[in-house]
């Protein structure tokens, strides 16, 4: 959709998260990739820590980035365009971590699309501690990875998951006795 | 434990570079894309034959909310064109089109056999209970969309798959977009590239993936290497191109997009790597290939996502390689296309040299 007389005279303006929202809501293609390239690392970023590794990564950024310009209209503060995208991030990554889990269980290897690239940045411990991870359930893992690894505040982490406060809290709670525990095994 | 998280936080960073970042980007382009304009122009041709058809000559439906049966039997008597609850199609030769009122559509292949469950705004329910089908659905996030075939069921949004009957089991391949599987109480879920095999009537320890093989009995050495995917799939192909720009080895990343290009050139993923194969040709001073391989993906999908960027990619290619009438042809060409184009001003300099 081109841009129309309104969205331009808009990006005459400081280009805000809040000022380019209301662009893209007006079909600004410049606006949306604007938004994209401004935001796509730190989601890669959070969605990376999370999966644990690169595979699914790219379907990730991409899902959470469509859901996001699906749903702009319903964005309530546009000023607050990235927690809103790293919630939206965060739920894509719930649901491919339960396909993983779904996947183990079935005990079926299917070929993955982007086979997980072993970084040699990352060390030892690093590895064992997300092969930690991998044993957590989902639920437990992805708040524990938010507020220990992103630290975000437990506010955020809440929002982020979309659970009550107290929910959040025994749930980083319950993860950080499992993974403590593990890794004193290790 | 928060030494080690302080580590996770400092190690733990992807592989997320500029061409990462506008390959991504072209996807969700791509996806936000209308469907294809071709579609409904192919769709009025196969109508128009249907209402031209004969025996033997492919027809559509418009499917009611009723059970519809679509077939794709060989010998068999033509039907009539009657009895929309229950109607057959029959097609000799040339594989079949069932086109679903949603916008998605079926194409069957010899011998298939395809019946609308149910068809409503949030609901489309297929049984496939003969033959190999390759099925592309319009995406549409509040209608599900669904293929039973003998046990074994197929959810999707918006993509293009295959499910394929076969002795014992049941064939599926995506395309595009993503699936879930689910037979029983399991579901997988299959990207881009994959397939899988579950047997019929399923068993856990009977279901395998595609890169195992399966038993002679079940699957002829021709089918088999039709739905077997190659030995490199796009996906992995990427997957290695990331792998080999991450620890910094530029030609084995060139390799990797080049194969992409050249084999999988009918991949909606392969226009992204043909501008990350450029922009690697570029960064390693191959000017010349650049700016050939810009104009060539230019040229392909003059309205995708990346044709304006990789328009003035090409002018700046042939300018680097001291081509100055190629790079202001093709910085005219830009500015005509895309006068007020993100590159205007750098095509402009380019044009006064």
């Amino acid at each position: 959709m081109p841009a129309t007389a309104a969205s331009e005279k808009l990006s005459a303006a400081v280009e805000t998260d809040e000022l380019l929202v209301q662009r893209a809501r007006l079909g600004d293609q410049r606006a949306i990739a604007q938004i994209y390239r401004r935001h796509a690392k730190y989601i890669a970023g959070v969605a990376y820590r999370l999966l644990g590794d690169g595979s699914e990564l790219d379907d990730v950024v991409q899902e959470t980035f469509l859901a996001a310009l699906s749903g702009l209209a319903s964005l309530m503060e546009p000023a607050r365009l990235r927690p809103w995208l790293v919630t939206i991030a965060v739920r894509k990554v719930q649901r491919r971590l339960v396909a993983r889990t779904r996947r183990r269980w079935l005990g079926v290897q299917v070929r993955l699309a982007g086979a997980a690239v072993s970084d040699p940045q990352v060390s030892r411990g690093v590895l064992d501690l997300y092969r930690v991870l991998e044993t957590l359930p989902v639920k437990l893992r992805v708040p524990w990875v938010l507020a220990r690894v992103e630290g975000a505040s437990l506010e955020e982490v809440a929002m982020f998951c979309e659970t009550s406060l107290s929910t959040t809290k025994r749930r980083i709670t319950r993860a950080e006795d499992f993974v403590q525990r593990k890794l004193d095994h290790e | 434990m928060n030494e080690l998280v302080e580590r996770a936080r400092v190690e733990m960073q992807p592989a997320w570079d500029e061409l990462r970042e506008a390959r991504v980007l072209a996807r969700v382009h791509e996806a936000r894309l209308p469907a294809p304009a071709g579609w409904t122009t192919s769709f009025k041709l196969v109508l128009g034959v249907a209402a031209l058809a004969t025996a033997g000559v492919g027809f559509v439906w418009k499917l009611q909310s009723a059970p519809v049966t679509a077939s794709a039997t060989s010998g068999a008597p033509v039907p009539g064109l009657a009895a929309p609850s229950h109607a057959s199609l029959v097609q000799p030769v040339k594989p079949s089109l069932l086109a679903l009122a949603d916008g998605s559509s079926a194409h069957l292949s010899a011998g298939a056999e395809v019946v609308a469950v149910e068809q409503s705004q949030k609901v489309v329910r297929l049984e496939q209970r003969l033959g190999s089908v390759r099925y592309d659905v319009r995406p549409d996030s509040a209608r599900r969309f669904s293929v039973l075939s003998h046990g074994v069921e197929v959810r999707v949004v918006g993509t293009v798959f295959s499910v394929a009957v076969e002795a014992g089991a049941v064939q599926v391949s995506v395309e595009r977009g993503r699936v879930a599987v689910t037979s029983g109480a399991r579901e997988v879920d299959l990207a881009a590239g994959e397939s899988l095999r579950v047997a019929r009537g399923f068993d856990a320890k009977a279901v395998a993936p595609t890169d195992a093989q399966p038993s002679p009995a079940a699957v002829s050495a021709e089918h088999r290497e039709s739905v077997l995917p190659p030995s490199e799939t796009v996906a992995s192909l990427l997957a290695k191109a990331d792998a080999a720009r991450a620890r910094g080895d530029q030609a084995a990343a060139e390799r990797a997009f080049a194969t992409i290009v050249g084999q999988h050139s009918q991949d909606p993923r392969a226009q992204s790597a043909a501008f990350s194969l450029g922009r690697l040709q570029r960064a390693r001073g191959n000017f010349s290939a650049a700016a050939t391989t810009f104009k060539a993906l230019r040229q392909k999908v003059p309205n995708g996502p990346l044709a304006e960027d990789a328009s003035a990619e090409e002018a700046n290619a042939w300018a680097l390689a001291g081509q100055s009438e190629l790079s202001r042809s093709a910085a005219a060409q830009y500015v005509k296309r895309y006068p007020e184009g993100a590159h205007a001003g750098r095509m402009q300099r380019l044009l006064q040299k």
